[in-house]
């Protein structure tokens, strides 16, 4: 058995061998499978990917207002709709996917059992529950608050005990996922240490269980004020918020890098080039990304410039080297198990002959790509204090996040979906052909999108704003007539991402509840249907030798990645200091 | 919460040779529950704590 578990930590006994019922084995990747870690991923993906559907109906929404030529909502509608759209992608579909994840690297990749199912059943009916009664006082008007709740804006208490439920029920969820890593290891279900999609899945893990207590710790007094049982200072309610509010999109991020190591392993074979770096870059997440919530606050009147500094900058700047390291490690892993499986032509002929058909691979390129040259050197810039100042509110900072959350989380949740599929739900791809181009789709569109936003909010243009025209106000502000047709790109790149994400819940959900079953032992058949990776298992055509692979050039043993990684610096380099530029033809000195 | 748990196999096998001994940091990493409450610490001293000190700090404003 060779299970994709990109990590030295490998099975001890086969999985044929364990008690009758409990457990199945995965014919593809031969993991034990217990069922109930397998019925706890799928409840969770489902209610994902509803969340993903109604955040996505928000989503079109908020954009044809935005577009001022369609400008469809009236005022209080679009801030409901986007209270909707905020409160369903960043916390509903992401979390509850995220929860799926922690399920699958925990028992599913450790070989082991979840030690307490009706626990965790209990975390997802919380969830579920919770998620309902935030749904319900939104779209009901009865919390036109935005993702944010800000206090002294108040909602119903019915909104803020829905938040707690969620809050509480994935805190139970992650506490078993946590379980199952003792039972693991006292039950010796892996050797060594775990794999590193694993270890990655801790991160995501405590990185969650800092985001919920911060959640707990600010939402159950402002419950408590929303009764008018107790005052909430705004400023202390912002800070303690972001750390959820922020911390909640940094699990994000540990998950999604998790899944990037999953799917190099499981599309194109590949191997994890140095198990230290990749683990240390895990461990500063866990030490120092949850501080980067303060860039939010970096224009708050009520911190110092050392509080500010020492957590947007020294401290966050440990968690961006992490991200660097992974966005070298990973797509070094790539071209370093092409190229031991024999494709070593020139600098990129690994990335040539890579599967793009893939809807997995597809999905990790793109992740990678836009997660780290979009999203992440737009986030480093605007977190550092004096370019903050000309970036805070304006459409650059949701063209950063889109370009972290959906081009980035969201699209490598997507990709995997289309292994967890064929794997975990047994089932054969709907409507394959639109699968393989949905990732194409998706990503080119909120690609087009999140530049067109950051671009428009270089000329001052607001978030979070009904109507930038502002029509009907006593005063009168005039912007560059080229805003008009940087908003018409950002719409048309929306519509298309809002296409592709379309596709992939039709796509989803036709072959979840639908879909035609796949035969374990007949994958080949079906290869008309399933990703290539599931046939043809590329990880297990890596050689076990340690001989290095064939490599052109003096630029070592993975050119491609290096000459990549150079193109980021010199786009990291070019971005960043346009921006002091930038912040220079509005702050004149002398 | 019913399911039986694998018997454990930890009877070396006469004759192994001793076992590897493990790098400080890979016993480091090895430890979830560690991470955990350094991740939580981190955060509430320098983030949460400092900054409520902060605005716990703050003078009065000196309203009109």
């Amino acid at each position: 058995m060779n299970a994709p578990d990109a990590g030295p930590g490998t099975t001890t006994e086969s999985a044929t061998g364990r008690i009758a019922g409990l457990f199945r084995t995965c014919p593809t990747t031969g993991l034990a499978v217990h069922r109930s870690a397998d019925r706890l991923i799928k409840a969770h993906a489902v209610a994902a990917t509803v969340a993903l559907l109604v955040g996505g109906i928000a989503a079109l929404l908020v954009l044809l207002t935005r577009w001022q030529a369609i400008h469809l909502l009236d005022p209080v509608w679009f801030y409901r709709i986007l209270t909707v759209h905020g409160m369903n992608m960043l916390i509903f579909f992401i979390i509850f996917f995220e929860m799926a994840v922690l399920m699958f690297a925990g028992p599913v990749l450790l070989n082991s059992r979840v030690p307490a199912p009706k626990v965790a059943w209990s975390g997802f009916g919380l969830m579920v529950l919770g998620a309902l009664l935030v749904e319900w006082t939104m779209w009901t008007g009865q919390a036109d608050v935005l993702f944010t709740s800000y206090v002294p804006l108040r909602a119903t208490p019915n909104f803020y005990l829905g938040i707690i439920l969620f809050a509480v029920g994935a805190l139970v969820t992650t506490g078993v996922f946590f379980a199952s890593l003792v039972v693991a290891k006292r039950e010796r279900t892996y050797e060594g240490s775990v794999p590193l999609v694993t270890f990655g899945a801790i991160t995501a893990g405590i990185i969650a269980v800092i985001t919920l207590l911060h959640g707990a710790a600010i939402y159950i007094p402002t419950w408590l004020w929303s009764m008018d049982l107790m005052p909430v200072d705004p400023q202390i309610y912002r800070l303690v918020w972001w750390a959820l509010g922020h911390s909640s999109q940094q699990i994000n991020v540990a998950a999604m890098v998790s899944i990037w190591y999953l799917l190099a392993t499981l599309t194109v074979g590949g191997v994890v080039v140095n198990q230290k770096i990749s683990r240390t870059a895990f461990v500063l997440y866990i030490l120092f990304i949850s501080m980067a919530s303060a860039h939010h606050l970096l224009v708050d009147p009520g911190f110092g410039a050392a509080w500010k500094v020492w957590n947007t900058s020294y401290f966050m700047y440990m968690a961006v080297l992490a991200s660097m390291l992974h966005g070298f490690t990973v797509p070094a892993g790539v071209e370093m198990g092409m190229r031991l499986r024999g494709y070593t032509q020139g600098f990129f002929g690994w990335l040539r002959r890579a599967p793009w058909g893939d809807p997995g691979f597809s999905s990790l390129v793109f992740s990678v790509v836009v997660f780290g040259f979009v999203g992440g050197i737009t986030g480093v810039t605007f977190g550092t204090e004096q370019i903050n100042i000309i970036a805070h509110n304006t459409l650059r900072i949701p063209g950063h996040f889109h370009a972290t959350v959906v081009s980035g989380t969201a699209m490598a949740f997507m990709g995997v979906t289309y292994y967890v599929i064929p794997l975990i739900f047994r089932k054969q791809i709907a409507f394959y052909p639109l699968a393989k181009i949905q990732p194409y789709l998706f990503s080119i569109g909120m690609l087009i999108f999140s530049l067109a936003m950051t671009f428009a909010g270089t000329f001052g243009i607001p978030r979070r704003h009904w109507d930038i025209s502002f029509s009907g106000a006593p005063f009168d502000v005039q912007y560059s007539p080229a805003v008009d047709i940087i908003i018409a790109v950002m719409a048309i790149g929306g519509l298309m991402g809002i296409v592709g994400g379309a596709i992939y819940i039709v796509v989803t959900v036709w072959s979840v509840f639908f879909g035609k079953p796949l035969p374990a032992g007949e994958e080949a058949k079906y290869a008309h249907s399933i990703p290539p990776g599931i046939i043809n298992r590329p990880w297990l055509e890596i050689p076990d030798t340690d001989e290095e692979p064939e490599a052109p050039g003096k630029l070592g043993q993975l050119p491609g990645t290096a000459i990549l990684v150079g193109i980021f610096f010199v786009a990291f380099v070019t971005y960043y200091f346009a921006n002091w530029a930038l912040l220079s033809f509005v702050w004149e000195v002398g | 919460m019913a399911d039986a748990p694998v018997p454990p196999n930890d009877t070396p096998s006469p004759g192994s040779s001793p076992p590897e001994e493990i790098p400080w940091g890979q016993r480091f990493f090895d430890r979830p529950f560690l991470l955990l409450f350094l991740g939580i610490l981190i955060m509430a001293v320098f983030f949460t704590g400092w900054g409520l000190w902060e605005i716990s700090s703050l003078p009065p404003a000196p309203l009109p």
